[in-house]
This record gives C-alpha cells, structure tokens and sequence, in this order.
C-alpha cells in the first residue's frame, strides 16, 4: 500500500526516537549541583514542549495539500520572509499571473 | 524578518541571529532555509513567470536572501542555505545537456581552485580547459561561466590576501586554522574528542558523563550533544544513533523518488540535504574532522527554532507524500498543478 493515513510511520517514528534520544540526554546530563527553582526553567520540559508543538506542526502541514496550493505556500514563506519579493509581486505587472495557480 | 535582526535583534554573542520572546530565543534563518528551498523549486518550475521577470525574482530573492543571513553574521547557515540552493539547482539542470556540462565544468573548476590555493596558483591554468569546452557548447553559457569563474578566482585570491587582516573574524579563522592543523585544536574540540573517546565501547553509563555534567564540555545541550550522549552510551550509542538517520534519510530519498511532480521532488530533495548536511556538519564538528560552527543535531539538540523548522519541513515532504499516494489511487489523470 502506496498511501497513509498519517504520513510515513517510518518517518514519523525514526524522529520521534531520535527526539527522544534527546530529551533523555539532556535529562541525564544535567550538571551536577544544578538545581532548578521553577520547572518551567528545565530544559527537558522547555524541550518536551517543542517536541509537542513540533508533531502538532508536521500533523497539521501534512495534512495540507500543498502540491496544488504551491504558489500559496511561497506566498506565506516568503510574503513574511523577504520584503524585497514581497514588494516586487505586489507592484509587477505578474501578480495576476503569479495568483492565479492558486487553486 | 530576516531584516528586522539588525533592528530588533538583541546582540548574542556578537551577532544579531535570534529575536527574544519573552525566555525564549528564535532564529529566523532556520525558517529562511525552507523558504529558500520553496523558492528555489518555485522559481525553476514556475511557468507563470515571464523569462525575464523569473531570472530578476528569482535570482535577487536567493541573493538577497542569503546576504541578509550573511550579513548577521552566520556563515554556517549561509553555507547550508547555499547547499540546498545549489542541489535544487544542480538536480534541475542535470536533465539538459547544457546543465550537465555547467556542473561539470563548476565541479571541474572548484576543484582546480581548491588545488591551486592550496598549493600553487598556476595550476589555475587547466580551468580554461572546461571553460574552452564550455564556450565551445554555448558561447553566451560560456561567457557567464567565465566570470562566475573569475568571481570564484579572485574570491579566494582576495580571502587568502586578507586572511591576516581584520576583515576576516578572528573566531573564523581560528576555527578553519584549527581544522587545517595550522595551529592548536580549539578548546571546544579537544573537550569534544576527550568526551567521545572516554566513552569506549559502552559508555560511562547513565548520567555518568563527566565532561558534560562537569561543564568542560561547552554547548553540551545543543552543538555538542552528540559528544554529551556518545560519553554516557559509547560506541553501542553512536552506532544507533547513525542507524537511525540513516534509516531517515534513506526512507526521506525514497519518498522522493515516489513523487513524479518536478517541483515536490526537488523541494523534497532539498530539504532533505538540508537535513542530511546540517547532521553531516555536526557529526564532523563534534569529532573534530571538520571547523566548529553553530549547526545543531537535527532533531536531537535543543533549541525550539531548530526543532520547529524540522518539523515543518518533514511536514511539507509528508504532505507531498501523501497526496501524491491519494492522486495515484483515487484519479490517476489528475495533472498537477
């Protein structure tokens, strides 16, 4: 079967042990003597909680179809990236052009 | 974003790289990666584009781009930007044969350059070799090969003049005269070798790592975390952790090679070596085989920017998977946009 429902689990799970491979070390090597007031100071949580936002991400992007709203895409990379491209779309005569393969 | 650094950037060790949010910092160049890769692709498939328009749109972006990275400085991700920009570029054009003979009369020059400054310059003579060949093919090709090749000429002419003068950071060159054995290791990387090789076969054991946990290790969460983990597990550790980004990359190619739209598969291809070369820098750094740069451990070190960009960018590469997977099984005749 070509196709899954939630993307690849190969992928999915190679960087979900690797994620916390990470987590664990940093776990572990934590220096000796630190001791930490608040929780939300420790790394391992601060890290935890980009690990939960970084699944929610690749859930919610594969779950777009971005082969067919290509040029939506770049908009939003490079719109926010790049004021030079930004600026030039808007006032060039292309802008229909570039527009109109969003579907 | 990438522009607003120098304004709004605070100043972290001599650089404007990150913008502070509340206790967290953010990198915008490592979402300027995955732009540059979009446009890359975008620019080379796009047929909404005028020719004249897509050579200025597409070209300044890229410049522009990687000289506002540049200019922060940060010549690690301006490297790595360039790589994904280059593959994107070379896997395009190696379907034409004027594209075949450009890459190779590129790798051909580079590599007669490389020789030449590291020993001496009149081996520069044999690059007119696959220039005359080139001119040959296309003399209009040609003729701009010919100065992106004097460009590249008097580019490292001009580093090697200025390499003791100021222009060039002393934490540069101190980093590539490390690496080249002209002077001794940096403290970093002999930190590094002594984590790595106290490790043995099984390693020191779970939380026993003493250069980490005794701070001699410096960056042990982020740039060195390979060495921090490869001293508590040891060769056993490593290898796993090699197999893994192995089966990674392996699996991302051949996802790659599942997508038959240009533009997927070169964004797909990108990516992915964008990934691949961020691993292969920090591997090298951490072993000490190649210069110390801020690259971190993709998906192992800590950092959010870091971590977030990958995520996105396994999600743009899971995406095109998957719908090319559903296009396949429900309406094969579905053209793409």
């Amino acid at each position: 079967m070509k196709g899954t429902r939630f993307g690849d689990p190969l992928v999915l799970a190679t960087i979900a042990i690797l994620f916390f491979i990470g987590v664990f070390v940093l776990y572990t090597t934590s220096p000796i003597g630190f001791a930490s007031d608040d929780w939300l100071d420790s790394l391992v949580f601060r890290q935890l909680l980009f690990g939960i936002i970084a699944f929610i991400i690749i859930f919610v992007i594969s779950f777009i179809d971005l082969q067919i709203s290509k040029t939506f895409l770049i908009q939003i990379f490079l719109y926010w990236h790049n004021p030079f491209i930004a600026c030039w779309t808007i006032f060039s005569r292309s802008i229909g052009e570039f527009n109109a393969s969003v579907v | 974003m990438l522009a607003g650094l120098f304004f709004l950037g605070p100043l972290v060790n001599s650089t404007h790289r990150w913008y502070k949010i509340g206790q967290f910092l953010f990198q915008p160049s490592e979402f300027a990666k995955i732009a540059l890769a979009l446009w890359t692709a975008y620019w080379i498939t796009s047929e909404h584009i005028k020719a004249r328009a897509k050579m200025f749109l597409g070209g300044g972006g890229i410049v522009a781009t990687l000289s506002l990275i540049l200019l922060q400085p940060d010549f690690g991700a301006t490297i790595i930007s360039l790589v994904i920009v280059c593959t994107i570029l070379f896997l395009w054009a190696i379907k034409f044969q004027l594209g075949r003979m450009l890459i190779i009369w590129f790798v051909t020059t580079a590599v007669i350059v490389l020789f030449a400054a590291l020993s001496t310059w009149w081996l520069l003579v044999f690059s007119l070799v696959p220039l005359y060949f080139l001119l040959r093919e296309n003399w209009k090709v040609g003729l701009i090969a010919a100065t992106l090749g004097g460009v590249l000429v008097f580019g490292t002419i001009a580093v090697t003049a200025t390499w003791n003068t100021p222009i060039i950071p002393s934490y540069v060159k101190n980093r590539i005269e490390s690496f080249l054995g002209t002077q001794e290791e940096t403290f970093q990387i002999r930190q590094s070798k002594i984590a790595i090789g106290s490790g043995g076969l099984w390693g020191k054991g779970i939380s026993q790592g003493t250069q980490s946990r005794l701070r001699f290790l410096p960056e042990y969460t982020t740039d060195f975390i390979f060495s921090a983990f490869v001293e508590e597990r040891g060769f056993a550790g490593m290898m796993l952790l090699l197999t893994l980004y192995l089966v990674l990359f392996g699996r991302l190619i051949f996802l790659a090679m599942q997508v038959k739209d240009e533009y997927a598969r070169l964004i797909i291809i990108g990516l992915t070596v964008k990934i691949w070369f961020e691993t292969f820098v920090n591997l090298g750094m951490n072993m000490g085989v190649l210069p110390t740069k801020g690259v971190a451990l993709p998906f192992v070190s800590y950092g959010g920017s870091s971590l977030v960009a990958n995520a996105i960018i396994i999600g743009i590469i899971l995406s095109f998977y998957r719908y090319e997977a559903k296009r396949d099984t429900i309406s094969p005749s579905i053209t793409l946009a």
